[in-house]
């Protein structure tokens, strides 16, 4: 892809960063990728990144797909910078836009995973503190949970009911109407 | 082989879930509470419902009351638009629905001491039940409006957890020589009506009683059957007139707009388009004028709707930008700064509609309502 490329000869001058998953695995990604990550940022401002910033949370499987959110916006990020200079108002709310449109198509099919590479993101998502990919796979957690049945949500999500049945029925009676 | 079990949700994460459930289904939220212990008490907790609502930010609308003309007379009613919130039908189909602000409802109670002509009104919270009766104010005028708001809203308050809080009750007359005065009632000060705060000006013109009021900053604005509007300055006490824009409005219904930064605006149909005009720099007192700011074409919108009859408006719902058009039967709202159109509900005659918006999670009314052993719903 054009853009990606372009992305990465910029990069290539910049400073690489290794991180290393629990399993090992190191991975190389510029700076501009990795700050995407508030907890590698405030690393990288403390110099504590010399030989490598260790995640002992961060499997190296769910390590490759948070990278590559971060390059994919960290890439978008930097593209609109670059276009702000060269472009008319009108051309650039075109690229904006087309930019826009690519990055939420990469972030619909980025979500195509099962539940439990999911949980795993926003638990990743959290640790490195890195506030869109929260934001997106919290959100579509809530999506595909907002409109099931108390029964169906404990299904999904292997939640016992520790109700006691006068509970459970107290808060029905009150809240009769929101299962119509 | 089997599947694999389903994963597991770490307790970390079910609050950053929860608090992305949108406000405008709240049943989506009181399902969740009941999945378990935990989960019930992480939603009804104080802290998640600051959080929710420090997210979401616009209370979003529950419902909306509407008062019309049916062949045996004047009708009331509720229509709940958010999924699942239901009110109590007597009260709204019973009292007129004067104005809603804040999480409250101003209601004017039916004659119930026949034989005198006092305004009886009342403030109603829907979320817990509470109503609240104020003294009767002696009916001195012959036309008069009203208007329900927070006590601190010239404050800190930033009015999104504010319903159980302390309210003022706003009341505009005209009396038979032509002096204008506005009455208050403070719920925090023994709930008593204030001496009356004469305008110094005369005029034969008086309030409209069709028109809800509108709040922007630290005043609120009441419009007058002539072209002018009551602008009372909260935290002064102090009234004024300003000028509207010029009157052409399809059976004479007209509505004020707020706008995200404190501007007032007003929202008229005429033909088959919407006028929305925007004050001037709304923070000087002095009148500075208005400029038209949008026209919204409802032929291409609603399409024939908007041709077998002329559509007219009958409220707006401050937040969200919707005004209320009514077209052949149809109650639309149309957001004035995106034109998205939704049908919200169908009948006859309707002149004025209320909306009512707040956060709605679980909590509030069920902790309430087993200390006051409150039934509130439907």
């Amino acid at each position: 892809m054009a853009s990606a490329g372009s992305g990465d000869e910029k990069a290539a001058a910049a400073a690489m960063i290794t991180l290393i998953s629990s399993d090992n695995e190191k991975f190389e990604v510029t700076e501009a990728t990795a700050t995407l990550s508030q907890t590698i940022r405030h690393m990288i401002e403390d110099g504590c990144t010399d030989g490598g910033v260790p995640l002992p949370n961060v499997t190296s499987k769910i390590l490759a797909r948070v990278i590559e959110y971060c390059k994919k916006h960290a890439t978008a990020a930097a593209g609109e910078e670059g276009s702000s200079s060269s472009f008319s108002d009108a051309a650039f709310l075109e690229v904006d836009r087309a930019f826009l449109e690519e990055l939420e198509e990469f972030d619909d099919a980025f979500l195509e995973v099962d539940r439990a590479t999911l949980f795993d993101l926003i638990l990743a998502a959290n640790y490195l503190d890195i506030k869109g990919l929260l934001n997106l796979t919290c959100q579509k957690v809530a999506d595909s949970v907002k409109g099931k049945t108390p029964e169906q949500i404990r299904e999904m999500y292997n939640i016992v009911n520790d109700l006691t049945p006068e509970e459970e029925a107290e808060i029905r009676r009150e809240t009769q109407w929101a299962f119509e | 082989m089997a599947p694999p079990p389903p994963p597991y949700l770490a307790e970390e994460l079910v609050e950053d879930i929860l608090l992305r459930f949108p406000s405008t289904e709240p049943a989506s939220l009181f399902r969740a509470a009941l999945v378990c212990k935990h989960w019930y008490h992480l939603i009804s907790a104080p802290g998640f419902r600051r959080r929710f609502r420090e997210r979401h930010r616009t209370p979003p609308m529950l419902g909306f009351l509407y008062r019309g003309f049916a062949d045996h007379g004047v009708v009331n009613g509720f229509v709940p638009t958010a999924a699942a919130f239901c009110s109590p039908r007597a009260e709204s189909r019973s009292c007129r629905a004067l104005d809603a602000r804040h999480g409250r409802i101003l209601l004017q109670w039916p004659g119930e001491h026949s034989g005198t002509d006092d305004i009886a009104l009342g403030v109603w919270d829907p979320i817990t039940g509470v109503k609240r009766k104020l003294p009767h104010l002696p009916r001195n005028s012959s036309r008069w409006n009203a208007a329900v708001l927070c006590s601190a809203a010239a404050g800190d308050c930033d009015h999104l957890d504010c319903h159980r809080g302390p309210f003022l009750v706003v009341v505009v007359g005209t009396n038979d020589i032509g002096g204008t005065f506005i009455c208050t009632c403070s719920s925090d000060v023994a709930a008593s009506w204030s001496e009356p705060i004469f305008s110094e000006q005369q005029t034969r013109d008086c309030v409209d009683p069709s028109m809800r009021s509108a709040l922007t900053g630290n005043a609120l604005y009441f419009g007058f059957l002539s072209n002018k509007a009551l602008r009372y300055d909260l935290e002064l006490c102090e009234i004024s007139f300003v000028q509207l824009p010029p009157r052409h409005s399809n059976l004479g219904l007209r509505v004020f707009t707020t706008t995200e930064d404190g501007g007032l605006g007003l929202a008229t149909a005429h033909g088959n388009k919407i006028y929305v005009w925007l004050r001037n720099n709304d923070g000087r007192e002095e009148d500075v004028g208005w400029r038209q700011d949008s026209v919204i074409e409802l032929e291409t919108l609603l399409h024939s709707y908007a041709i077998l009859t002329l559509p007219y408006v009958v409220g707006f719902a401050e937040g969200i930008s919707a005004i209320f058009v009514k077209a052949s039967n149809v109650l639309f709202t149309i957001d004035v700064k995106t034109c998205k159109v939704e049908k919200v509900y169908k009948g006859r005659g309707i002149r004025a509609v209320v909306p009512y918006m707040s956060f709605y999670t679980p909590g509030l009314s069920i902790q309430l309502c087993s200390v006051f052993g409150l039934k509130m719903f439907c």
